[in-house]
Formats: structure tokens, C-alpha cells, sequence
């Protein structure tokens, strides 16, 4: 799979427990290696423990115990500050219920991120214009979230998540609240997207959009699974 | 970008926003209007009482401890007295020795631009039938020009001819008023002891302070000293300085030098600048009250923001915000709301400020004679004012900007908050 590539990302251990009385291991010994310009699909049911694995990929939680490795980085064991700064500049997001800002517009949502990471207002302006135009969504600029459809608000959320140009994207459930045209819609682009070069990680239970990923990591219970098997950390390849 | 962030949320919420900024508003406003009345009075009793008054009064009062013979053979050490019959109270008159050379010391000291000695008692003038009891000063008219000038204080008549003519007197506005006395009449003063002296009036003044101008007649030292049956006594001197707030210093300095008791004037007017300091503290402690309450305010809405828009701060801390970044728009908020809540205020009372300074003072009889309200403004008051409902709405915001940067995107996304 790998080609002889480096991985982007790359996980060792991981284990995650939740809970303080009442402690569940929500993953349990996983591995995990994203490559530059894959297309990763998170599957399993509910409970299973996919969501919690890109929260610890992405930055936004910290393992129980394992490591992550990110461009020869061990973001496990960074401070808040360089994890924050990782998300800024480094990785894009897109969630089930679009996240977006609901007292700014299409275009501030996605700027301000830009306008954090300390780009100019001009170039934060072109690159969002950019960014909503390639999704065929550039009128909607100065809308704010309530004035959008459910399949716009998550264009203007995949928008956001690229804009940036980060080195990989995630998108938890990026089609779960979508009708099936707006999920379709959504899907073609995140396989455009990494046509062109994106690295993308997606959670998601629709074993069809699932099927669309270069590569798919199933798990069950807190552990990595075949699809097709049961082997413990064997991943399906296409 | 958090301040923009800060701003817009602000903007995004004005029905809140507005109810927050107008509880800091209503705690500058009247901070500004009340400090200024107050301030305003207070600055006006101590610029009359330092124009109108000495700055240091050297008085008969011995410091120097004397002990009587009788007293020394008394002492427990002595023990020589077993008991006196028909013991005489001391009834020695204490009288400052030597009072023209001490004003002469006292004009060659640093600090001091002029010095005055005069004599002072109670008496009663005598006008068409009418009487009108008075505090009379015998004084060295033109010593005392150099302590307590004159020239601003007349309203009708001349210095000149009050210098000039030894049976002259200056008359307080007030007695003026109430006897309708005008510059020329002629008048006859009489003291406790039954002596008489007819006086012209060669001026009338105005100080401002009622109980002065109600009360008080200048008249020269001599005639003082005459009419009072004081022979040549001094009862004190009375000294101007060129800084009144070394009054103090000075005026400890002059008693060690000379023996007699020597009082400032913030001595003297202790019971009025103590009453002025319990006024200042008690609408302080009100003011601050009021504050606290635009306080709660913004603490209660700045919670209860936290609480709506833990999702907002989640989305935020996701694309990178740090937890200082969510931290500094929640503060950034409350400094915000009252910097606007302070700025309103402070506008609205300075109008009410400026309406009160032109506006009559119908109040009846006051200490300070004024036509209308006096106040007092300094860029000072505003700076503090905005400073101190700043540091509140920092202050009140310090916990709802703990709790917001405590939220985890990750808790959210999970939704277990």
C-alpha cells in the first residue's frame, strides 16, 4: 500500500479509555498508518470506537497511552499550544454537524481560521473565495449558516477544512445529516479532493461511501478488524 | 482575530450586550456626577478657606511646660507640701512676647510670604437702632493684605482708604445685608466690656463663606486692641505660605521655634476636611457597590454565553484557537462591555455635570455662598472612572473566561456537554 512512501501519520499502541468511576476502553491497542494522498475510510458500528480514533489522530484528544507520530513529531507528547497550532496549520476538519460559526458568515467562517494562522486579511479572502468557488458554492459567501441548506452548510465546512491547505483532512461523519443527494454531492468532492493530492481520514457507517475509500480500517469494540475476516489489525486495501 | 471574534459576538447579541453595558453605565454616571458635586465643593471650601484664611496661626498658647514653684515642691520626688489652704487657680494671662520681632523672624523664613499680627474678640455694631454681634479683628492692615489679601475679596469700597483712616472698617457682606450698612456709613461698635468707638465703613467684602461674611469686621490693630481693652496684647499671628500643603511641616516648625502653639490650616479644619474624607469613603463604598452590581452583570451573562456557546468555543478550539485564545475573547468581552458602559456613563455625566454648573442652587442658606452648582471635572476623574469599571468587567470576567477555555472540543464532539 504504502508504495514506499512515508507515512504521514502513524499510530503505535493506542489506547484510549473513557470514563472516570466507570472506565470503558473505547480502543484498545490500535495501529494505524495514513499515507500521503490516501483516502482512509473509519468504519464500524456505533460504540466501536472510530470517532474517539480520529479525535486522537487529529489532536483534538490525548491517548491513554501509545503514540502518534506526525512528520517526525510525536504529537502525544506536545503541549496544548503546538497541538492547537498542529490543527491551525496542519490539519483540516469536517464534522457531522458542520461546527460552522453561527454569527459569522460563509466566508468569515472560513477566514478566521486563515486570519488566526496570521495571513493577511487579502490572501485569507482569496484563498476562501477560492475555496467556496471549487465547490460551486461562491454566492453563498455572505450568508450565514441559518440562511443555508444542510448540503451547503457542510460545503461551506469542507471549504473551511481546505482552505488552509493543511497536510490532511478529517471528517467525522461528514455525510450523517445529509439527504442522500447532498451526501453523494459531498462524497464526489472529498474524491476530487484527493485527486488532487489531499490526504483525507473519514469516519463514517455507510458501508457505500465507505467503499469509495482507497483504503478502509474497520473496527469493533475498541480494536481494528477486516471487514471480510475478523483478523485483529489487518486493514482491506483496494 | 479574538477580538474580532469578540466584538462580533458582542454585536451578535445587542439586547444582552445593552442590558450589560447600561449596568456599568448606571454605576459611572452617577460616579462621575456625585465626585464631581462633591469634589467641586470640596475643592471650593479649600480654595476659599486658603484664600481667605492663614495658612498657620501662631497663638498665646504656650507649649513651653512651665511648672509653678508651688507645684515642683508638690512633686512626689519633692514631697515637701503636706496641704494648701485656699489655693489661687492660675489666672496668669499667656500673651505671645515680643509679636513684631516674631513677624519679623517669621517673614525672613523660607517658605513664608507673609506674616500678621492681630487681636481678636467678640463685639456688637450699632446701626440705625440696630445691633449685630461680630467677631472683630484688629489687624495691621497692610501685614495682613500679605496673608489675606483683600483687593478680591471687596465688593464696594477701597483697601486705600480702610489703610489710610485708623477709625475705618472693613464690613462682611452679610452684616452689610443685614444692616444695610453701605461704604461711608458710620457705625458704632461695642465690645463685652462696655467700650465704645464710632467707625466708618470703608469697604465691604465678600469671602464666599457665610459664617465669615455674617460675622466678621476689620478693623485696624490699635482700634482692635481699644475697643477690646487688650492694651497692647497680640492674640496671634497669622502667616501665608507660598505652599499651602507644607502647612503642616511648617507649622510644627514655627512652634518649636517660638513656644507657642502653632496650628495649619488642615488643623483647623480638621472637623470639616474629616467630614469631606467619611463623605468621600461612603459614596465610594456606594459607588462600588454600584459597580459591582454592572459586575454581576456581565459575571451572570458571561456565564450563561459560556454556557450556549460551548459548541462555538469547541468549533473554535478544533481550527486551532488556543485556550488563552478562548480565553482572552471572553475577557476581551467583559472589558469591552464596560469600557462602553464606562464611556456612556461618563458622557452622560459630564451633560449632567455641565447642566448642574449652570443650573441655580436653590437650597436655602448653605457654608458656601454660590449662585449656582459648583463642580469640578478633570480628565483624571473620567481616566479612573473607565479604569475602574474596566479592571470590574475583567474582574467578572475571569471565571465564565476559565470555565470557556476548560471546554474540550473533544467533550463536545462527544457530546457530554
Amino acid at each position: 500500500m504504502s508504495g514506499g512512501k512515508e507515512p504521514l501519520l502513524s499510530a503505535r499502541a493506542l489506547v484510549r479509555e473513557l470514563g472516570e468511576q466507570m472506565v470503558t476502553r473505547a480502543l484498545d491497542d490500535v495501529d494505524l498508518e495514513v499515507y500521503p494522498g490516501e483516502f482512509l475510510a473509519l468504519t464500524g458500528p456505533s460504540g466501536s470506537g472510530k470517532s474517539t480514533l480520529l479525535y486522537l489522530l487529529s489532536a483534538l484528544d490525548r491517548p491513554t497511552s501509545g503514540d502518534i507520530w506526525f512528520g517526525g513529531s510525536n504529537i502525544t507528547s506536545m503541549d496544548d499550544d503546538r497541538r492547537a497550532a498542529l490543527r491551525r496549520e496542519r490539519f483540516g476538519f469536517v464534522f457531522q454537524f458542520h461546527f460552522l460559526l453561527p454569527e459569522f458568515t460563509s466566508l468569515e467562517n472560513i477566514t478566521i481560521p486563515l486570519r488566526h494562522r496570521g495571513l493577511p486579511q487579502n490572501v485569507a479572502d482569496r484563498r476562501a473565495k477560492d475555496a467556496l468557488e471549487s465547490l460551486g458554492i461562491a454566492e453563498l459567501h455572505g450568508r450565514r449558516p441559518h440562511q443555508l441548506s444542510g448540503g451547503q452548510q457542510q460545503r461551506v465546512s469542507i471549504a473551511r477544512a481546505i482552505a488552509g491547505k493543511p497536510n490532511i483532512v478529517f471528517a467525522d461523519e461528514p455525510t450523517g445529516n445529509l439527504d442522500s443527494r447532498s451526501a453523494e454531492a459531498t462524497i464526489r468532492i472529498f474524491e476530487q479532493l484527493v485527486a488532487d493530492g489531499m490526504t483525507l481520514v473519514m469516519v463514517t457507517h455507510e458501508p457505500a461511501f465507505a467503499a469509495r475509500a482507497r483504503r478502509e480500517v474497520h473496527l469493533s469494540d475498541g480494536r481494528v478488524y477486516d471487514n471480510e475476516a475478523t483478523r485483529p489489525n489487518v486493514i482491506i486495501m483496494r | 482575530m479574538p477580538l474580532f471574534i469578540a466584538l462580533r459576538l458582542l454585536f451578535d447579541r445587542k439586547f444582552l450586550t445593552t442590558v450589560a453595558v447600561l449596568g456599568f453605565t448606571l454605576g459611572v454616571f452617577p460616579l462621575i456626577t456625585i465626585s464631581g458635586i462633591l469634589r467641586g465643593f470640596q475643592s471650593k471650601f479649600i480654595d476659599t478657606i486658603l484664600r481667605n484664611s492663614p495658612h498657620v496661626v501662631l497663638t498665646s498658647e504656650e507649649k513651653r511646660e512651665t511648672v509653678r514653684p508651688i507645684d515642683a515642691l508638690r512633686s512626689p520626688k519633692e514631697n515637701r507640701v503636706h496641704q494648701v489652704d485656699h489655693e489661687v487657680p492660675d489666672t496668669r494671662v499667656v500673651r505671645l512676647d515680643r509679636p513684631s520681632e516674631m513677624v519679623h523672624a517669621l517673614t525672613q523664613k523660607p517658605g513664608v510670604t507673609g506674616a500678621a499680627q492681630s487681636v481678636l474678640g467678640n463685639a456688637l455694631i450699632v446701626f440705625s437702632g440696630r445691633e449685630h454681634p461680630i467677631d472683630l479683628r484688629g489687624i495691621d492692615p497692610l501685614a495682613q493684605d500679605r496673608v489675606t489679601p483683600f483687593e478680591p475679596i471687596l465688593t464696594e469700597g477701597s483697601f486705600r482708604t480702610f489703610v489710610a483712616a485708623h477709625d475705618s472698617a472693613l464690613i462682611g457682606a452679610g452684616i452689610a445685608r443685614d444692616l444695610g450698612l453701605h461704604t461711608g456709613d458710620t457705625l458704632s461698635c461695642v465690645s463685652s466690656r462696655g467700650e465704645r468707638m464710632v467707625l466708618k465703613v470703608a469697604g465691604v467684602f465678600e469671602t464666599a463663606v457665610n459664617i465669615i461674611d455674617k460675622s466678621r469686621v476689620y478693623v485696624h490693630l490699635r482700634t482692635g486692641q481699644s475697643i477690646l481693652g487688650r492694651g497692647d496684647a497680640i492674640d496671634r499671628i497669622e502667616v501665608r505660605l507660598d505652599a499651602p500643603d507644607s502647612a503642616d511641616e511648617q507649622s510644627a516648625r514655627i512652634e518649636q521655634a517660638f513656644g507657642y502653639k502653632s496650628e495649619s490650616w488642615r488643623t483647623i479644619n480638621a472637623n470639616f476636611l474629616g467630614l469631606f474624607a467619611q463623605q468621600n469613603q461612603i459614596i465610594g463604598f456606594v459607588i462600588a457597590a454600584l459597580l459591582a452590581v454592572g459586575g454581576f452583570g456581565i459575571l451572570s451573562i458571561q456565564i450563561m454565553m459560556v454556557l450556549q456557546k460551548r459548541r462555538e468555543i469547541a468549533i473554535l478550539r478544533s481550527v486551532g484557537f488556543t485556550k488563552r485564545d478562548v480565553m482572552f475573547i471572553v475577557l476581551a468581552q467583559g472589558a469591552l462591555i464596560s469600557l462602553a458602559g464606562a464611556l456612556v456613563g461618563s458622557l452622560l455625566g459630564h451633560l449632567a455635570l455641565e447642566t448642574l454648573a449652570h443650573t441655580k442652587v436653590v437650597a436655602g442658606e448653605t457654608f458656601l455662598h454660590t449662585e449656582t452648582w459648583i463642580i469640578w471635572e478633570s480628565w483624571v476623574q473620567y481616566a479612573l472612572a473607565i479604569a475602574f469599571a474596566s479592571s470590574v468587567g475583567l474582574l467578572s470576567s475571569a471565571l465564565p473566561a476559565w470555565q470557556a477555555a476548560r471546554i474540550e472540543p473533544v467533550d463536545v464532539l462527544r457530546g457530554q456537554i
